[in-house]
């Protein structure tokens, strides 16, 4: 089996990773395809995986997913995200190994080529029903958000600050210093780097004891905002822009949204002083349950 | 040679294992090149860079600190508000939603 995890930031590869993980614990045999400026996301979470260069268009791409596929004998391939491949070229030529949508939200959702890319799966899973994001009439089965597995562990800081994009750097580390001058325990993920005080690790993959603290800041993505969740974090995000996922939906369904960095940082220290756990909006669950849902139809 | 005195870390505060190279002019502690920053043609610790910074009547001089992770969050761009532009605009991106804005082979 192959999961194509392709597309921009490593959110892709990571929820790609993680499902490969979970189907070779099944007994299936499975890589992930991965960009090649991300192989250490799959390195990291021992899952094998084919690195995939920057094609030169989206034919170039669709030969190397189908060499890939043929090359691995592949009975099936799993698509995160883009059912019609991220450049489009899954829609075009030979049709290929049966394909199965793990399918998260998509601003795009009514667009012509994500429809079309859907139509031509064997099964789509909506890995986030509970945001509506998916047409009425596209068939899904609605599953739910999978992470990798965590386990709660108590966590040594009160905050958990996460700039994982350069725009986000200054203005949380700001935000972390001064929260710190107000005597919380903080913790900042930034430039690879998890630091706190006397901490300073890689920040990939985010230890759970830290993603387990009273509030987790930091950006709208999937995995951020379901592995927070999952651990019972407030999740006070800054949703940002992106050309498909839609972190404003996720933000307002899951998370806390504020709007200026002064409300931003009275908003954490008050949920750190007087609020309890976050209450549960969602089941988050572990990637064990998709992989027996793949395996029961391919 | 004896060890770097300066214990500024990029947020937290932390020993430095470097040698020292150099001492600050400004407190003569000795320090190490990766804690060295240039103030007015002169090489002083972080520290003391930090302590410039907070002045008004330095912080002209002192742009080129900006994007030095030691320093863009000492840059305190206004007074009365923490905060900046820079910081305000990151809760102001209306406009951008819906743009295409990330390139689908670029990492974060
Ligand atoms: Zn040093
Ligand atoms: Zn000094």
């Amino acid at each position: 089996m192959l999961v194509y995890a392709l597309g921009g930031g490593r959110g892709h590869a990571v929820r790609g990773s993680v499902l490969a993980a979970a189907l070779q614990r099944s007994g299936a045999e499975a890589r992930v395809l991965v960009p090649t400026r991300a192989v250490e996301v799959p390195a990291l979470l021992g899952v094998p995986c084919v690195p995939c260069p920057r094609p030169r268009d989206a034919a170039a791409l669709r030969r190397f997913v189908l060499d890939t596929c043929e090359r691995h004998a592949v009975r099936a391939l799993l698509v995160d995200t883009f059912p019609e491949g991220l450049l489009g070229e899954l829609c075009e030529g030979p049709a290929g190994p049966p394909r199965v949508g793990l399918l998260r939200c998509r601003r795009d959702a009514a667009s012509e080529s994500f429809l079309r890319g859907v139509r031509q799966l064997r099964l789509a899973l909506d890995l986030e029903p509970h945001l509506g994001w998916l047409p009425r009439d596209v068939a899904a089965e609605a599953l739910g958000p999978v992470t990798r597995p965590l386990a709660p562990t108590p966590s040594p800081v009160d905050v958990l600050v996460v700039a994982s994009e350069p725009a986000l750097v200054p203005t949380l580390g700001r935000l972390s210093l001064r929260l710190g001058e107000q005597g919380m325990r903080v913790a900042l993920a930034a430039e690879g780097r998890l630091v706190a005080p006397g901490v300073d690790r890689p920040a990939f993959p985010l230890p759970p004891s830290f993603l387990g603290a009273k509030v987790v800041v930091g950006a709208a993505g999937f995995n951020l905002t379901y592995e927070a969740h999952a651990l019972g974090a407030w999740h006070v995000a800054l949703p940002r822009a992106r050309s498909h996922d839609d972190q404003r939906r996720r933000a307002a369904a899951l998370g806390r949204t504020v709007d200026s960095p002064l409300a931003l940082e009275r908003l954490v220290a008050r949920l750190v002083t007087d609020a309890g756990r976050a209450p549960r909006r969602v089941d988050v669950l572990p990637a064990e349950v998709v992989a027996r849902r793949v395996l029961a139809v391919v | 040679m004896s060890r770097c005195r300066e214990t500024s870390g990029i947020l937290f505060q932390k020993a430095c294992r470097a040698a020292a190279e150099l001492a600050c002019a400004q407190c003569q502690r000795p320090i190490c090149r990766a804690h060295a920053r240039s103030v007015a043609t002169r090489d002083v610790c972080v520290a003391c860079a930090r302590t410039a910074l907070r002045d008004p009547g330095w912080r002209q001089s002192l742009v080129h600190l900006r994007d030095d992770p030691y320093f863009y969050w000492y840059y305190h761009p206004g007074y009365g508000d923490p905060y900046g532009p820079g910081d305000y605009r990151l809760f102001d991106e209306e406009g951008r939603f819906g743009a295409g804005v990330d390139d689908p082979w670029q990492g974060t």
